[in-house]
């Protein structure tokens, strides 16, 4: 398996009146090419932050911005700010951020919009643009006439392909893509995650997929990575984690899932995510951990191997 | 087991204000400003200030003169108001029984040790007598004697101006002409008298030491009585310098202080309070009212608010307190009503409102219980940043000779500076320092209105 | 005879409210022509027992939490009736419907925005029985009501403001709020949406342990129609203003009969890893709009199963099936 991505010790920590916030505490995986890499975790626990890290959107405050983000062996996170944007941004990993259906602006025509990058980073001319466009929405499902329309004349649906065409107007390897069916009908988030599988596979696309939905990211997930507190907790493919999850966490995230397929008894997890600026001594899910042992309370349990590719940060399991 | 209801929004204020830097500056100012003019208003107490349009009041005061502390860059020529009165003056009188007549002779000596002329001279005579016959004597330290004045003096206050009067300055030059001393140009007399003869005439300098005035006076009756006070006027007086109604400055200004600031707020407190009131009233009753008053608030916002408040001064003679009524009159609907609407109609598209109604609150109660309170971070910054304008506003008719004719206010002061010629002869202390302290006011509130912003525009916060 | 008219009325006594024909049109006025209407509810009937969870279950825009509001009166109806416990309040002014109030509460979906900002958690509790001139007791029905949501030790949450507690506690500020009246008929729009995933559940269960000790009816209003099961005993599914489909939970979803509810059922993933190989059965297209419906069956445009005609021009009535199921469709009638 080709790594195509791999982030080694990311960190993101920013300064708020309150203290430091560690959103992004030592991250670590692999994004395999052709696989589609599920960053699941609840509100709060750092996975949008992770995102933008490697997009380099930072906020005002940045306190600790270190780690390694290395696509296809070059280190990107040692780039200037200037090569990243000329030459990573948007061109190698690009973005559909969340909420982005919304931000399109409405006084101008989609055609344009989807344009819009490949005039900017690829140099195009405005009607060789155009046509791309219309090539895109046509990938994305959308008839071409679209292209003429503004964005308020579309669904929910229809705006969230356009904001994807967006995304892959200069041809990424990987794409990020952060809640991109939060506020869709059931129904549409179906079919958007058709539109994805379908793309995945005829444009040989990498996708990082972030959601605090379980249930959703097995309709693309070859891996997950599991995050809480700003850090990563469990990484493994799907069948291990859906089948087998180690981390009390993942177990207990897995059994609060209603299904309606089958019948179970759900369970939930009594108290509150961690204060990012304050957390937990020790392992910071330790207050709500059904087997909390005393070292828990005292050291902090590494990422560590237990398996090839299998990483579990649980003092239950030895590596 | 009640708390007090908003603690939280007005903490968020006192946070903002206290935590940049800005707005602790301009809180300084104020703070600064509001101290010394409680100090200064005890040193000048009320019924100084009371006295501002009374002439008489002020006489002992110099004319037209800037600040003391001018001084320190003139090298302490500039010579100080000296009064020479009661124990300076040595008096004696005796009654002639065979003559029957009383002579009364007043003998005031006072030291000049300035570099400097005096501005003005004036003698004030306090004679009880029917009629009394006077001979002033002007004697410099050098010996040179000068008569004055000959004459007869009534009953009562008489004043001898010896500046401006034309017998006195006669009197002076043939003085000089018996003595040989001739003048080469006109001189005024204040420069006359304090003159080094030997100085020339172009640049004269003053004699130092000890100079005398001597005023014989015989009346017939044994309880005739003369008193006198010799007013030499400086060229410096006070913190502040003197108008052209020998006013010290110092206590318009200090006056001026509560007197702008209350205008300022009291105007900003009402239209701020009315409009943010009358907005949110507008948009939560909706239809019809919203209606009207959003109408009303049109023709408001068109109505050109200056010249409205020159005709009705013009018309009216009318006071600073009428002035304010009519000011809060003309300002009940404005900018703020459609702000206060925009607000409450976001406000009201909240959750928590549409849950009030379903346990039965009354629009009313929710109208001041739920809403209004969040109006109140904008509302108190709007006040904070109101308050210049109209500090601004009654000094600007004031200038215009529309404001109150009787108050000692700051644009006020700026107006009789500008009727006053303030500018032609650069008389720089009465017009720049009543400017000055407006603009310190409005700076101070500026400050503190750019520590609020970040209160009131959500943007600015920090996560 | 006498034993039908006794199931009859035994039924009528255990209707907490009974909705009939139910319609809320929104005008949109327009300049010099006539207006159009925004039509949220297109013609809904159902009844709530005493003591029962209804879920209403719809995309959104199929007017669930217009429907939802109107049954509370914080929405006038257009046309049709809702009586609740055999008074028919559908023309009642605001004014006279204190009593109403008192008996009938809201659980919002946002739990940011449903709690004032300004008030303290005590207060935000205290405000209903204020307002309600409750005189007694309120600091212990205050304290009863954060228990019931377990929200303890009490003393540490009634001083706090809104913004200092997490989503899932708002929620149960807004669960207890609700509850504080001791009402009898709740409408929770979307109570769970905005919480966290492994937050849901505990609200979700708390609900229904709340309900049967105080025997609260429900009309339970989401998208999800997973945790539908978790918390209802019947479900009523809606599309574009009107009900499709409306039985027992178990029958509904093990046994879907109108093609939305079977295309809605199958859109939903469960998680399981094979997911990802396949593409998911799923219909195109979207609602449609409140504005512009298709002509008869309004889910003509989107269902596999229509016949070009007779969905086209006649709108399917919801009619009754066998265990209680009502389903409002041609093609269903006709397999049937």
């Amino acid at each position: 398996m080709e790594s195509l991505l791999e982030v080694k010790d990311l960190r993101l920590y920013y300064r708020t009146v309150r203290g430091t916030v560690k959103a992004v505490d030592s991250v670590s995986f692999h994004v395999y090419k052709g696989e589609t890499l599920a960053l699941v975790g609840e509100s709060g626990c750092g996975k949008t932050s992770t995102a933008t890290a490697i997009m380099r959107i930072l906020p005002r405050n940045v306190d600790t911005y270190a780690g390694e983000v290395i696509l296809n062996g070059t280190n990107i996170m040692r780039m200037d700010n200037e090569r990243f944007r000329k030459e990573i941004a948007w061109k190698k990993i690009s973005m559909v951020f969340q909420g982005a259906m919304n931000a399109l602006n409405p006084v101008i025509k989609i055609g344009f919009q989807v344009a819009e990058p490949l005039i900017i980073h690829a140099k195009m001319y405005k009607d060789d643009a155009l046509s791309k466009a219309r090539e895109l929405l046509e990938l994305v499902g959308l008839p071409s006439f679209i292209a003429d329309r503004y964005p308020h004349e579309l669904s929910g649906g229809m705006k969230q392909r356009v904001v994807i065409a967006m995304a892959l107007a200069l041809n990424p390897s990987v794409v990020i893509l952060d809640e991109p069916t939060s506020a869709l009908d059931v129904i549409t988030q179906a079919n958007i995650m058709n539109l994805l599988k379908k793309l995945k596979k005829e444009e040989s696309l990498s996708y990082i997929l972030i959601t605090h939905d379980l249930a959703l990211s097995s309709e693309l997930a070859d891996r997950i990575a599991v995050m809480y507190g700003g850090k990563l907790v469990e990484y493994g493919t799907a069948e291990q984690i859906y089948l087998d999850a180690k981390h009390p966490y993942s177990q207990k995230l897995l059994s609060s899932i209603p299904t309606l397929r089958t019948d179970k008894k759900l369970e939930f997890i009594p108290g509150s995510p961690p204060d990012l600026v304050s957390p937990p001594s020790g392992c910071c899910f330790h207050p709500r951990c059904p087997y909390v042992m005393p070292i828990c309370k005292e050291k902090e349990p590494t990422f560590q191997r237990i398996e090839e590719d299998r990483y579990v940060a649980c003092f239950l399991y030895k590596g | 087991m009640k708390m007090p209801k908003m603690p939280r929004e007005l903490q968020e204020i006192a946070d903002a204000i206290l935590h940049s830097k800005a707005g602790i500056f301009g809180l300084t100012i104020l703070v600064i400003t509001i101290i010394l003019s409680t100090l200064a208003l005890v040193y000048v107490p009320f019924n100084i200030a009371k006295e501002w349009n009374n002439p008489l009041f002020w006489q002992r005061n110099p004319r037209l003169t800037p600040p003391s502390w001018v001084n320190v860059f003139f090298g302490g020529k500039l010579p100080e108001t000296i009064i020479v009165a009661n124990e300076s003056i040595r008096k004696y009188s005796y009654y002639l029984e065979t003559a029957g007549l009383k002579y009364n002779v007043l003998e005031a000596k006072f030291s000049y040790d300035y570099q400097d002329f005096p501005s003005e001279l004036r003698l004030m005579l306090y004679v009880n007598a029917e009629k009394i016959l006077t001979d002033i004597k002007w004697i410099q330290p050098n010996g040179i004697e000068i008569t004055l004045w000959k004459g007869f003096l009534r009953d009562g206050l008489n004043s001898i101006y010896i500046s401006s009067q034309s017998d006195v300055y006669n009197n002076i030059v043939n003085s000089l002409k018996r003595l040989n001393l001739t003048l080469s140009i006109a001189m005024r007399p204040e420069i006359i008298l304090f003159m080094d003869n030997n100085s020339s005439n172009n640049n004269p300098t003053p004699v130092n030491g000890i100079y005398t005035l001597k005023i014989a006076a015989t009346s017939s009756n044994r309880t005739d009585d003369v008193d006198a006070a010799l007013i030499i006027y400086g060229r410096v007086f006070g913190l502040a310098g003197t108008d052209d109604k020998r006013r010290d400055l110092f206590v318009g200004l200090v006056w001026g202080a509560p007197i702008a600031l209350s205008f300022g707020l009291i105007a900003a407190l009402a239209t701020s309070f009315l409009q943010t009131f009358i907005g949110s009233l507008s948009a939560w009753y909706g239809g019809l009212v919203d209606e009207v008053i959003q109408r009303i608030t049109d023709v408001y916002m068109i109505l050109p608010f200056l010249p409205i408040l020159i005709t009705i001064s013009i018309v009216y003679r009318i006071d600073i307190w009428t002035l304010l009524l009519v000011v809060v009159g003309l300002s009940v609907f404005g900018g703020s009503t459609k702000t206060a609407r925009s607000m409450t109609l976001q406000i009201m598209t909240e959750q928590y409102i549409e849950a009030a109604i379903s346990y039965g609150a009354s629009r009313k109660r929710i109208l001041f219980l739920y809403i209004l309170p969040r109006l109140l971070p904008y509302t108190l910054a709007n006040i904070v940043l109101s308050v210049p304008s109209y500090v601004f506003l009654e000094a600007a008719l004031s200038v215009l000779g529309l404001g109150d004719p009787m108050m000692p206010t700051w644009g006020k002061i700026i107006s009789d500076a500008y009727s006053g010629g303030a500018v032609e002869h650069g008389l720089w202390w009465w017009i720049l320092l009543p400017s000055a302290l407006i603009i310190l006011t409005a700076i101070s509130f500026a400050f503190i209105g750019l520590a609020l912003d970040k209160v009131v525009n959500p943007r600015l916060r920090e996560r | 005879m006498w034993r039908a008219f006794y199931i009859r009325g035994d039924l009528l006594m255990s209707n907490l409210i009974e909705v009939q024909d139910l319609k809320v049109w929104f005008p949109i006025k327009r300049f010099l022509k006539k207006p159009i209407f925004v039509k949220a509810v297109n013609g809904v009937n159902f009844h709530l027992r005493k003591g029962e969870t209804l879920s209403i279950v719809g995309e959104s825009g199929s007017g669930k939490t217009t429907l939802g509001k109107t049954c509370l009166k914080l929405i006038e109806p257009t046309s049709g009736r809702i009586i609740y416990d055999g008074r028919d309040i559908t023309h009642v002014p605001n004014k006279e419907l204190t009593w109403y109030r008192r008996e009938s509460q809201i659980i919002y979906q946002d739990p940011f925005s449903s709690l004032n900002p300004l008030f303290t958690i005590y207060r935000i509790l205290e405000e209903p029985l204020i307002i309600n001139d409750v005189k007694n007791e309120r600091e212990e029905q205050v304290y009863k009501a954060l228990q019931d949501v377990k929200l303890t030790p009490v003393e540490e949450f009634i001083n706090k403001y809104p913004h200092m507690l997490s989503g899932g506690q708002r929620q149960r500020v807004s669960i207890a709020r609700a509850l504080i009246l001791r009402p009898r008929f709740i409408v929770a729009d979307e109570p769970v949406s905005m919480l966290d995933v492994s937050v849901r559940v505990e609200i979700l269960y708390l609900l229904k342990e709340l309900q049967h000790k105080y025997n609260i009816s429900f009309l339970y209003i989401t998208h999800d129609i997973a945790t539908v099961k978790y918390f209802s005993d019947r479900i009523a599914v809606m599309y574009a203003g009107k009900i499709v489909e409306m039985g027992d939970i178990k029958d509904v979803v093990t046994e879907p009969l109108h093609p939305y509810t079977r295309a809605l059922i199958e859109a939903i993933p469960d998680p399981d890893p094979k997911n990802r190989f396949t593409e998911r059965k799923v219909i195109p297209g979207e609602p449609p709009s409140p504005i512009n419906l298709p002509s008869g069956c309004s889910f003509h445009p989107r269902c596999p199963y229509s016949d070009g005609q007779r969905c086209i021009k006649e709108e399917p009535l919801l009619r009754d099936f066998n265990d209680g199921r009502k389903v409002a469709c041609h093609y269903v009638e006709t397999v049937y």
